[in-house]
């Protein structure tokens, strides 16, 4: 089920990302909607769904990217492993920890998508990269972090709704 | 097996199939996959891009929009209609400027044939300048087409499908344009700086150049036609050690601000490449 709304729904995020958020730019930073869904998946204890929304969301971005195909779907199942490592729980301990596990899955999905992009003849600058496009960008990310959050909380409860001992 | 070696396991699975399409994609085997799976997400791309057009400039800010506002507070619910009459009317007079530009610049250049595109995206990635049109093979558009407007050269398709392109702007990293000082005559190459500058590069010493000379595309390499507007020199940095010189562009076209490209369907780019290849080594004879 979880795969049957994920995937319009990362295609559409996919196309928003692509459409309407790149124009809104903070230097060269834009808001990463899809890392933002696919890392909160996994961290409201959907290690699998995390995993399997980061390639569905990581091929969609690469359709509509003229990178190497690919790339963003190895960044995002990365970070989805990454962040599958600590369970359901530990997320929902302190406020901080997500907010702290966007910023550092914004730096590696940027580092995954970057080295992607060297090794397939791109040019990269990687200091301007980082500064101009990473920094901001894992800004944009922390600060929309909580309202999708909240959203996909939402989404899991709905879809998942909690057992009920009558 | 425990939890950790299963999810490890799982994980590097998708590592090896996303690895696998990586090396596909690198082949070239994967263009017509691409193209099937682009068609619905360009679609819908095309849907989302028309319906938060006006979301956009409402939230950029266009010059009207101070004005319009002050107007909705002065006559409120009782003006809502004709706002929205007006705003209708606005994108239409912006769009019909944003045409009969194009069409001048069409008119000027009578021996190219042009479609006119509407740009409904831009690249998914920060890292790379490209955007995306709606118009593909079913309009005539086809790989290494120049893509203009009336303020001069925006890029060049480097992908289509049936029914949109992609388009590597001019201020793409790898975007590299044969170039000509409009004034001096001197030529050099426009490269693409991140961030979405340019640079004109491989301009000799003697090369007299300063801010404000126009550079055009120079046709030499056959991948542009030539005398399009490529940008303005802003800043012109000569050291006297260096064997050549660097000058900053600035682009003619503005890049965040692209809504109508032409693209130059009846270009045929001109393939160098056997011309450039070495020459064959002559056989050598014994007496």
């Amino acid at each position: 089920m979880a795969y049957l709304v994920g995937l319009p729904l990362l295609a559409f995020a996919a196309v928003l990302e692509a459409s309407v958020l790149s124009q809104f730019r903070l230097f060269g930073g834009t808001v990463d909607l899809v890392l933002l869904l696919v890392l909160n998946w996994t961290i409201v204890g959907e290690w699998r769904g995390g995993a399997i929304w980061a390639l569905m969301g990581g091929l969609c971005l690469d359709l509509l990217s003229g990178g190497p195909f690919g790339a963003n779907a190895l960044g995002l199942v990365l970070v989805a492993y990454g962040a599958s490592l600590s369970e359901g729980r530990f997320w929902n301990s302190h406020v901080l920890l997500p907010l702290a596990s966007v910023l550092l899955g914004t730096v590696v999905y940027h580092l995954v998508y970057l080295s992607a992009l060297a090794l397939s003849g791109h040019t990269v600058s990687w200091e301007l990269s980082l500064s101009q496009v990473t920094l901001p960008t894992a800004l944009l990310n922390t600060l929309l972090m909580l309202p999708v959050y909240q959203f996909v909380r939402w989404l899991h409860a709905v879809l998942y709704p909690a057992a009920v001992r009558i | 097996m425990t939890r950790f070696q299963s999810r490890t396991l799982f994980v590097a699975l998708l590592i090896a199939a996303i690895l696998a399409l990586l090396l596909l994609n690198q082949s070239g085997r994967l263009e017509g996959l691409k193209s099937v799976l682009l068609t619905p997400l360009s679609a819908l791309q095309r849907g989302v891009a028309g319906a938060t057009a006006g979301l956009v400039d409402t939230v950029r800010g266009s010059p009207d929009d101070a004005a319009l506002r002050q107007e909705n507070a002065d006559l409120k619910a009782q003006v809502a209609q004709l706002q929205k009459r007006i705003v209708t009317l606005q994108e239409g007079q912006a769009d019909l400027n944003l045409l009969s530009g194009l069409l001048n610049y069409a008119r000027s250049s009578p021996d190219n044939r042009y479609a006119a595109a509407n740009v409904i995206g831009r690249d998914s990635s920060p890292f790379l300048s490209f955007i995306i049109i709606d118009l593909g093979t079913d309009s005539g558009v086809a790989r290494d087409q120049p893509v203009v407007t009336d303020n001069g050269l925006v890029g060049v398709v480097v992908a289509v499908t049936c029914c949109s392109a992609r388009v590597r702007l001019i201020t793409d990293p790898d975007s590299a344009v044969n170039a000509r000082l409009q004034q001096s005559r001197d030529e050099g190459v426009a490269v693409g700086r991140f961030g979405g500058g340019l640079d004109l590069q491989y301009l000799s010493q003697q090369a007299q150049v300063k801010t404000g000379d126009v550079v055009l595309t120079s046709g030499l390499g056959g991948g542009y036609p030539e005398g399009i507007v490529i940008g303005t020199v802003s800043a012109v940095q000569r050291q006297s050690f260096d064997v050549l010189q660097t000058t900053s562009l600035t682009p003619g076209v503005d890049f965040n601000r692209l809504e109508i490209v032409l693209v130059i369907t009846n270009f045929k780019p001109i393939d160098l490449s056997p011309v450039l290849a070495p020459a064959p080594t002559p056989a050598v004879t014994t007496p």
